[in-house]
């Protein structure tokens, strides 16, 4: 902020005049009495706007008086420490006319953002054509160091904040800049300045000591006296080396608490005008009141209105509805019971009639079984001789002494005789095989005899066929009996194959039977018939 | 004089706890969109504004119609008290309204209802069945009641809930039983009944039998009736000192008696004296009641005999002041008289 610095030096000559002058001055009617640093306005920097005027001037003055002093430090301690000041002085002047920007001052930092000058240089040649500015560092206005009170622990928000006016800022530069006093700047001693004031002094005080010689003295005391300094006032006063001391504290009151701020009441402005309005003048209040109360109890009833028609409409349907009810249950029950009759009458009805055709069905199937009976009674009637005379017929009913008698006794008579007729045959084998025996012994004796006669053959055949004499006989009595007419041929024929034997057999088996028929007839009838009857042995009993 | 300075207070008829309505038709349409809000606190408020708003019907007919049925639903499903409270009061009193009634049945909002059936609140549960209650009012909502498989639950809650509420169960259920009572009857409604009618609260007694006049209207409900021995009770109570219980009593025994076997059972508990002592009862209700139980009574043949001499009594009632008394006391004496 180079270039500012020269404004604030060059205005701090100028405020050394008018902050004494402002001492004894009323503080201008819009004057700040807080310490307000404010930011340069809008146009040039001559321009400054006046704090805000909020308090009442009243409390400024004790606030005023203090003021200068603090500004003092910094105008004489040569506050600002600004080397350049001098070099740049002159180059900087022209340059700072043109440039009508905003700048904020801000006398309390030593360490001013330097890019403001910079940029300040850099856009006047753009801001000429532009218009436009950006801000390093915004202008604010600054708030005042110096505290009245005892800083709130928690800074409430809505007290204002004091802010120092720049009007009464000793540190900026008031007046015409064209023929400042450049005093000495603080804190660096220009030493051509010294030596003059050391001369200064130095002149002074030969011009007192000067100024001491020529001054009427007493004459000298005669000898032997010795002036004396008396005091002749009516009251002594005590004269003493020891420097009169009057010890004077002073103390800082502490910090006060700030007191709450007083209720702002605007001061009265303007004119008093008072008017009365009598009685009917501005409206009639029940004329107005009444479309709004309309509204009002309107809504209020109409929603009373539905919901108490509404209890009323369902109490309505529900007597309405029990009415119905009760109708419709007495005539469902009607119906039910109607029904529930008509089933019964029904059921009864379908009983009886079943009953009725139980009772006829049975009629019939008694009449039925009646008849049935009857007839078949007299279809039986006559079946039981028929059955008896049948069973007798079939032999169901013996006489069970001649069943015995055929069961019993013929049986074992057949028995006994068939017993007596084997031994009677098997003494006849016996027999035959005696007589074949000696046939052959006596063939062969007569085959030794004589070996040339071959008539040894039929008793050999004889022999052979001793056995075999039972089938072949009967065979040929079955021959005989049988197949009379064929018998020739056959009995030829069958003859002709084993004729010799046959026939010899027949021969001699005839002459045998002959004899023994001659012998025992009865036998060989028997054996025939027994013969016969072997082969059919029941032809006799079973007709 | 009225100060120019304006008030902090807010006006004194505000309610701080009911929502700003909108102005004419927008009223609807915003409670709704604040329905759906997630700030608990203005849902609150909505529901307390729609609350007053749904006792005209036409509100609710825009209700339904702009949907505000479905964010109600989702708000019966919501976790804080009040919410649910104010909502099933709200489908309570748009239940009272046929409009309500019938987008019921189309949005189903009856089974979103049966949620809340054991709702911790009973404010709620109360609601609850004020709503179903109306509802079943209308054969079509009774209908929609069974439908939805309530019935069994709510027979279920009879035994649970407290007195005020199982009246209005009893009055739900005798509505829904009207039209259709198979479940009800698998659901041992029966016996609950039974235990209610000996109830020492008048209302839940006479609003019992009703509902037993509404079971034993079928043919099962009948015979569930015989089965658990509920004549006896009737039959006692018909000397009730309350006239609505007595005339619902001779309502139920009405139907009872329909079968034989029900029949046999009221006669032998001598049900004829006190139905004979309820004609001349002053509800015309009980009258009539009694007309038709002794009817059914007089088709056996024991009743018949008895009430032969009995006959004067009905003459007598065939001059009633209402017509039903009159057409049921002429179809009485004919069965009376009937000869085989």
């Amino acid at each position: 902020m180079r270039r500012q610095e020269p404004e604030v030096l060059l205005r701090t000559g100028l405020p050394a005049k008018t902050a004494g002058r402002n001492c004894q001055e009323v503080p201008p009617p819009g004057g700040t009495p807080g310490c307000r640093a404010t930011a340069v306005g809008d146009a040039g920097w001559l321009s400054v706007p006046w704090g805000k005027p909020s308090v009442a001037p009243t409390s400024c003055p004790g606030n005023f008086l203090s003021r200068p002093p603090s500004f003092s430090p910094p105008l004489l301690a040569s506050g600002n420490p600004c080397p350049w000041q001098y070099v740049h002085l002159s180059g900087s002047q022209d340059r700072l006319a043109p440039t009508s920007l905003k700048a904020g001052i801000h006398p309390k930092r030593s360490d001013l953002a330097a890019g403001v000058a910079s940029t300040l240089t850099d856009r006047t040649s753009l801001a000429m054509g532009t218009y436009t500015y950006t801000y390093t560092s915004r202008p604010r206005a600054l708030p005042c160091q110096r505290r009245r009170y005892r800083d709130h622990l928690m800074q409430l928000a809505e007290e204002p904040v004091h802010h120092g006016n720049i009007m009464y800022d000793r540190r900026v530069v008031r007046g015409n800049t064209y023929a400042l006093h450049t005093g000495p700047l603080p804190g660096q001693p220009d030493p051509i300045e010294i030596q003059r004031q050391q001369q200064a002094k130095r002149r002074a005080l030969a011009k007192k000591r000067a100024q001491e010689q020529f001054r009427p003295r007493t004459p000298e005391p005669v000898e032997g006296r010795k002036h004396v300094d008396v005091q002749t006032e009516m009251y002594l006063e005590e004269i003493a080396d020891r420097i009169i001391e009057v010890d004077v504290e002073c103390q800082t009151d502490a910090f006060l608490d700030r007191p709450p701020t007083p209720l702002f009441i605007p001061a009265k402005t303007g004119k008093d005008v008072a008017t009365q309005i009598l009685e009917g003048e501005l409206f009639d209040f029940d004329l107005e009141v009444k479309p709004m109360l309309e509204v009002l109890v309107g809504k209020t009833i109409e929603q009373s209105l539905l919901e108490v028609m509404e209890e009323e409409e369902l109490a309505n349907l529900r007597a309405s509805q029990y009415a119905y009810e009760e109708l419709r249950n007495v005539e469902l029950a009607e119906v039910q019971r109607l029904a529930e009759q008509e089933k019964r009458h029904r059921e009864e009805k379908e009983r009886r009639k079943r009953q009725q055709w139980e009772v006829v069905y049975k009629h019939g199937e008694t009449a039925q079984k009646v008849a049935a009976r009857v007839f078949a009674q007299r279809y039986l009637a006559d079946l039981l001789p028929s059955v008896f005379d049948s069973l007798r017929d079939g032999g169901y009913f013996y006489d069970p002494i001649e069943r015995d008698i055929e069961i019993g006794f013929l049986p074992w008579l057949m028995n006994e005789v068939d017993k007596t007729m084997e031994y009677s045959m098997v003494g006849r084998t016996v027999l035959d095989m005696l007589i074949r025996e000696v046939v052959e012994k006596r063939q062969a004796a007569y085959e030794q005899r004589d070996d040339q006669p071959p008539a040894g053959k039929p008793k050999d055949e004889l022999g052979g066929s001793g056995r075999t004499t039972e089938p072949p006989v009967g065979y040929e009595l079955q021959e005989q009996s049988t197949a009379q007419p064929q018998r020739p041929l056959l009995g030829r024929d069958s003859l002709q194959r084993t004729p010799d034997d046959g026939r010899y057999m027949e021969s001699v088996l005839a002459q045998e039977t002959k004899l023994m028929e001659e012998g025992e007839y009865e036998q060989t009838k028997i054996r025939k018939t027994s013969g016969t009857e072997v082969l059919q042995p029941r032809g006799d009993f079973q007709p | 004089m009225a100060h120019a300075r304006i008030s902090m207070y807010l006006p004194p008829d505000i309610n701080p706890t009911q929502a700003a309505i909108a102005y004419g038709c927008w009223a609807l349409p915003k409670l709704n969109e604040e329905l759906q809000s997630e700030d608990l606190l203005t849902r609150q408020k909505a529901l307390m504004a729609l609350c007053d708003l749904m006792h005209d019907p036409e509100h609710v007919y825009v209700a339904i119609d702009t949907g505000c049925l479905e964010s109600l639903k989702a708000l019966l499903k919501d976790n804080n008290d009040m919410v649910r409270i104010k909502t099933t009061e709200v489908l309570y009193i748009m239940a009272t309204h046929n409009v309500g009634r019938e987008g019921f049945l189309e949005h189903d909002v009856i089974l979103a209802l049966s949620y809340l059936l054991n709702d911790p609140q009973s404010a709620c549960r109360k609601n609850l069945h004020l709503a179903f209650k109306h509802v079943a009012q209308l054969p079509s909502g009774a209908q929609g009641i069974v439908n939805s498989g309530l019935i069994p639950s709510l027979v279920w809650k009879l035994q649970r809930e407290e007195e005020e509420i199982q009246g209005l169960l009893l009055d739900t259920l005798a509505a829904c039983l009207m039209e259709d009572a198979t479940e009800a009857l698998g659901s041992h409604v029966v016996p609950f009944l039974k235990q209610k009618l000996l109830s020492t609260n008048d209302d839940i007694r006479s609003k019992a039998a009703r509902t037993l006049i509404a079971v034993s209207i079928p043919l099962e409900g009948k015979n569930q009736v015989w089965q658990h021995d509920v004549i006896p009770i009737l039959v006692h109570l018909l000397k009730d000192k309350v006239e609505e219980v007595q005339a619902n009593a001779a309502g139920a025994l009405m139907y009872a008696t329909v079968t034989t076997q029900g029949k046999y059972a009221a006669l032998d508990t001598e049900a004829i004296h006190p139905l004979l002592s309820l004609l001349g009862s002053s509800l015309s209700k009980a009258r009539l009641n009694a007309t038709k139980a002794l009817t059914m009574l007089a088709e056996a043949p024991e009743g018949r005999k008895f009430l032969q001499s009995r006959v004067p009594v009905f003459r007598v009632l065939e001059d009633d002041t209402s017509v039903a008394v009159r057409r049921a006391a002429q179809i009485a004496v004919k069965v009376i008289e009937w000869k085989p």
